[in-house]
């Protein structure tokens, strides 16, 4: 074997062992395209307050998150917006929905959102929804809870996405782009 | 001899140091959070199925096919955790509150809730509800597990006839998924090893009713056998040896909620080696949380009465015969092998059978805090 082919394998062989890969919540993966043609609204935000309760029903824990839209890709806003989520911390007891976006207070965030007949708004598609923006416009997503598979030829197949941080402008340009702007 | 290039020992000592971190990391399960680790208090853990919600295509196997997954993470000889098949509950749904963990499949008509993402793309959720014990345990209190069979078809992989599956939606082999979320049900999550069962990894067809030594490890990490890893023993006395807090002491630990966690955070702060300071610490403490004292003096009370007495559970092993401390209410400690213990609150070692709180040293100074804790807290009730 030559030695620039080691040194790739090495690499290689490296980067597999620390790469560190979760699961929980079992679902297929949708392409940044499915995730704007799915959404209703496609937002940069600034996180604010977030307030846990029972839900209406007494089943489950409901977490509100009030967000602040800095710059709607794609649909309107009208009013405050607070995007729902199941399960949170009440009175000492913590319900997780794995592998659910996970928002802190003060972020600067893009999200993916879908409303209900109600009026309601969730995330299109759990953590796939949110990108988490950091000082320097970076922007990633934290897929540690997902475990992704994709359907070739009538069979599913494990999908691994390999994401890094990639620049936020990008995305917003690839967002207006799938939504029909320019 | 001739050294190597640079380059060449540079990758030598990046392949060796991979192969260093490869194996630091052999214990590559996780919890669901943590540590520390959410895990049930109370073993077997019961749960329902609603049968009715079976999908058609696998509804003669889907009971049968649950079991053996639940089967398979209780098998290791180094685990206490089992489970319990309570019965059918036809109409039931996920609920935090209904203290029953459910598992079931949403059908059609019904849609996909959306808090739990797209119909069309979430195969299965798992949802863990947990809280504090007040002794640093994160203990889990009601976990069901949502299958998705609106937009997707369930069959059960047939290895003789690999090509058949359902044809109502994107096919999912059962037993690839059941057995992946029970080990979130049980308190794991994800593990970096390849080929285990706690992998992310769907993969179509396969039998996933054994689990790997990752997930051993795991499942035995979480409910050991003797409070070590390892132990090929048989089952004895685990309801006895488990923490009094997660038995006979559950439901005071869980009255202890906010002010009553507060106060029992405040009492951790208190220095342990000086009665007089540590009753000073814990009367200021009270005074600062006062309206959690009824609830923590109820935990505690029960945390001491309880492992005050011996063992009441029958043993396989010999009775009593732990190999720990005792101690006293003021921290005084003293060896009582092969005795019934009658000091309290007490502590057993490893080994044996005894209504033991602990079994680490960790823990020790934990009970201890409580011990004291009690002492104070009466001292101050009496006084007032």
């Amino acid at each position: 074997m030559q030695f620039k082919n080691f040194l790739v394998m090495a690499m290689l062989a490296g980067a597999l062992a620390f790469s560190s890969i979760a699961d929980a919540t079992v679902m297929l993966f949708l392409s940044r395209e499915e995730l704007t043609q799915r959404s209703d609204l496609v937002a940069r935000v600034r996180v604010g307050k977030a307030t846990v309760s029972e839900s209406e029903d007494g089943r489950s824990l409901v977490t509100r998150t009030e967000l602040t839209v800095t710059k709607a890709l794609k649909g309107k806003v009208q009013g405050p917006l607070v995007v729902q989520q199941l399960g949170g911390s009440l009175r000492g007891k913590t319900q997780k929905v794995l592998g659910d976006g996970q928002l802190r207070s003060g972020e600067d965030a893009l999200v993916f959102l879908r409303r209900d007949e109600n009026g309601k708004t969730y995330f299109t598609a759990l953590a796939l929804s949110v990108y988490h923006v950091d000082d320097q416009g970076n922007a990633r997503r934290i897929l540690d809870d997902l475990s992704f598979a994709k359907y070739e030829g009538g069979k599913a197949k494990r999908i691994v996405p390999s994401e890094g941080p990639e620049s936020i402008e990008s995305i917003m340009t690839d967002v207006v782009r799938f939504s029909g702007g320019k | 001899m001739k050294r190597p290039p640079f380059l060449e020992r540079l990758v030598i000592l990046a392949v060796m140091l991979t192969a260093i971190a490869m194996s630091a990391r052999a214990e590559a399960w996780a919890g669901l959070e943590g540590p520390p680790f959410p895990h049930w208090g109370k073993i077997p853990v019961q749960y329902y199925v609603v049968k009715n919600s079976f999908p058609s295509d696998i509804s003669n196997v889907a009971e049968q096919r649950l079991l053996a997954g639940f089967e398979a993470w209780s098998a290791p000889k180094c685990t206490y955790f089992d489970t319990i098949l309570a019965g059918d509950l036809p109409g039931a749904t996920y609920d935090i509150n209904d203290e029953k963990n459910v598992i079931l499949w949403v059908n059609k008509p019904d849609s996909w809730p959306q808090e739990l993402g797209p119909e069309d793309s979430v195969i299965g959720v798992t949802l863990p509800v947990w809280s504090n014990d007040g002794m640093g345990k994160l203990l889990l209190d009601d976990a069901d597990i949502i299958f998705n069979n609106v937009g997707f078809c369930w069959y059960d992989f047939d290895p003789a006839n690999p090509d058949t599956k359902c044809s109502s939606g994107k096919p999912v082999d059962t037993l690839s998924i059941i057995t992946h979320e029970q080990g979130h049900f049980l308190g794991l999550g994800h593990t970096t090893v390849a080929g285990a069962t706690m992998e992310p990894a769907y993969l179509g067809g396969n039998d996933l009713t054994t689990i790997e030594p990752d997930d051993i490890d795991g499942v035995c990490a979480l409910y050991p056998i003797g409070g070590t890893m390892g132990n090929t023993g048989g089952l004895n006395c685990e309801m006895c040896r488990q923490h009094a807090a997660e038995y006979e002491c559950q439901s005071a630990a869980k009255s202890c909620t906010s002010v009553c966690l507060d106060l029992g955070d405040c009492l951790q702060t208190c220095p342990k080696n000086d009665v007089a300071a540590y009753e000073s610490c814990a009367s200021k403490c009270s005074f600062e949380f006062k309206d959690g004292l009824a609830t923590y003096s109820a935990y505690s009370n029960c945390l001491c009465t309880i492992c005050g007495g011996p063992c009441s559970g029958a043993c396989e092993g010999p009775s009593n015969s732990g190999n720990g401390n005792c101690l006293t209410n003021l921290g005084e400690s003293s060896s009582e092998e092969g005795e019934a213990i009658d000091c309290k609150p007490s502590y057993v070692g490893t080994g044996g059978c005894g209504c033991s709180l602990a079994n680490s040293d960790e823990n020790a100074s934990l009970l201890v805090s409580v011990g004291l804790a009690f002492a104070a807290l009466s001292r101050r009730r009496r006084s007032s």
